[in-house]
């Protein structure tokens, strides 16, 4: 199917609710191509800096203008690097300026303290085009051109959220028209191959991500990986670099103190470690997914891992897959997505005990054994 | 087939000539293992239908009625056809109740999209779990169906 023939969806009464409403988005997108354009200046691309990226296993081509966000938006994917294509083997182009360093603006475009917490979402009635603005970004994605335009205020004032998620509904909404599933989940792997980390917020992805790569793990991610079925099986895509981490979390991983990010803002209790910076070797891209662990504390010393059902390993991960990132992944055939790939891959219990060293050891094991 | 009366729960009134469908529109349901996870995409609730639910639950969405919904439970299950019926007004008067399904008019029955070929095991009523947990972060970020319903997808992925 092509992007002209695809199917229109019925206007959306939700998203008028939007602070730019959903007549405008269109509107928006093309005012914010344009002006990147402008900032551009009429010869073309002697002034952004171009840089590509393999996203779900797709080409992605970055521009930027302006110095200190091309640094801002590479260090969440700098793992992900790659040398430049073609366009025409580019899978997603993404132009952003800023602002303070260009001086190119946008008529009804500034920055939104307001939404330093929580973003806001708009799109377009046919559903082509989404506009997602945050405190200091806002970013338009063309789903038919595969296209995000964006506008920064000033690179040295980006929230942590959008330092260690840039994009982030637009990029999820693309993975979703790549058919690669958004999930809510962490993935590391050894040797190529992965065990998928489901749960809610709490569960222990992230501090079972953490602890196996600091044991020489491959580090894919603790919160957001996108799932791709293949003829070979499945394949996680590592999305960003970035964890974020409560105090107390913090306090059990010190050797990421160094790279902790605290934030400034009402809202950001969390601190932003970028990774790729703490790490570097440990980052990869994709692996193929050979299990799925659910973690959980537990009241015991050691970490053990015992068979969960289909059904326990469903009810964890697809409702805060589908529910918690609904204007990305609510769609319908989401649940069956997730139910066919917990039908094909193995889950397991992952209950994590009090010595969090061990934790590793157990997640090589059980990755031994559904390997041999 | 034992003669139960309409029953009325909440406002929703079923009778056992009554078929249902699943609400589409917002409501996800997979089956497995036997048993079924159900989610309202629009509130954020989400369910587990244990015991017989999950096999009550494709009969009736199949196009079934009530009546031939409790019948092929007879079929399959050591249980009077008095109990099987109440079994499936009550629980398909929480499916209605929570809005996961909608009653329908007299079209043809689907295929049932499990075999239930198994050697049927001893019998349990249906019991629908609801959790809520999600909700709340629904609330801050409510579903976008104008997105999810628009498959904007290059040649090359449909590869």
């Amino acid at each position: 199917m092509t992007p002209e023939q695809a199917t229109l969806a019925p206007p959306d009464p939700h998203l008028a609710a939007g602070r730019r409403g959903a007549a405008q988005a269109r509107r928006t997108f093309d005012d914010l191509a344009a002006a990147f354009e402008l900032a551009l200046g009429g010869d073309g691309s002697a002034a952004a800096l171009t840089r590509y990226y393999t996203l779900a296993g797709r080409p992605v081509r970055v521009r930027v203008l302006g110095s200190r966000l091309a640094e801002a938006l590479d260090r969440p994917f700098r793992h992900l690097r790659r040398e430049p294509v073609d366009d025409d083997a580019v899978g997603l182009f993404i132009d952003m300026w800023d602002e303070a360093e260009t001086g190119v603006t946008v008529p009804g475009i500034e920055a939104a303290p307001d939404l330093a917490v929580r973003g806001q979402v708009t799109a377009s009635d046919d559903g082509r085009v989404l506009i997602h603005e945050r405190a200091q970004t806002v970013a338009g994605f063309d789903r038919a051109q595969r296209r995000i335009a964006g506008w920064v205020g000033d690179a040295r004032q980006l929230t942590l959220y959008e330092q260690g998620r840039p994009l982030h509904s637009a990029l999820l909404l693309w993975h979703q028209d790549r058919r690669v599933q958004p999930v809510h989940a962490g993935l590391v792997s050894l040797d190529g191959q992965g065990i998928l980390l489901g749960g809610q917020g709490g569960s222990g992805k992230s501090t079972t991500a953490l602890a196996c790569l600091k044991a020489g793990f491959q580090y894919q991610a603790d919160d957001y990986v996108g799932v791709e079925r293949t003829p070979d099986g499945y394949v996680g895509h590592s999305m960003y670099s970035s964890t974020h981490l409560e105090p107390h979390h913090l306090e059990r991983f010190p050797w990421l103190s160094p790279y902790a990010i605290p934030g400034s803002l009402p809202g950001e209790d969390k601190s932003l470690v970028l990774l790729a910076d703490a790490k570097p070797d440990g980052l990869s891209a994709r692996t193929s997914i050979r299990a799925l662990a659910l973690p959980r504390v537990v009241d015991a010393e050691e970490t053990r891992v015992r068979p969960a059902s289909r059904l326990e390993a469903l009810l964890r991960l697809a409702p805060s897959t589908l529910l918690q990132l609904p204007h990305a992944c609510a769609r319908p055939d989401g649940l069956a997505r997730l139910g066919e790939m917990v039908e094909t891959i193995p889950t397991f219990w992952l209950e994590l005990g009090r010595d969090m060293e061990r934790i590793p050891d157990r997640v090589a094991r059980l990755l031994t054994e559904v390997t041999s | 087939m034992a003669e139960i009366s309409a029953i009325q729960n909440s406002g929703v009134r079923l009778g056992q000539a009554d078929r249902l469908a699943l609400n589409e529109a917002d409501v996800a349901a997979k089956v497995m293992d036997g048993e079924a996870i159900i989610m309202n995409l629009a509130n954020g609730y989400y369910y587990s239908l244990t015991g017989t639910g999950a096999f009550v639950l494709e009969w009736l969405v199949a196009g079934h009625s009530l009546a031939e919904t409790a019948e092929s439970l007879t079929r399959r299950y050591a249980v009077s056809e008095a109990a099987a019926l109440a079994d499936v007004e009550s629980v398909a008067t929480r499916l209605m109740d929570e809005g996961l399904v909608q009653t329908r008019g007299n079209v043809p029955v689907e295929a049932v999209a499990t075999a239930w070929d198994r050697a049927a095991e001893a019998y349990e009523a249906p019991q629908l779990e609801s959790f809520t947990d999600m909700a709340e972060l629904l609330a801050l970020d409510p579903p976008m169906p104008g997105l999810a319903q628009t498959p904007w997808q290059d040649p090359a992925d449909d590869a």
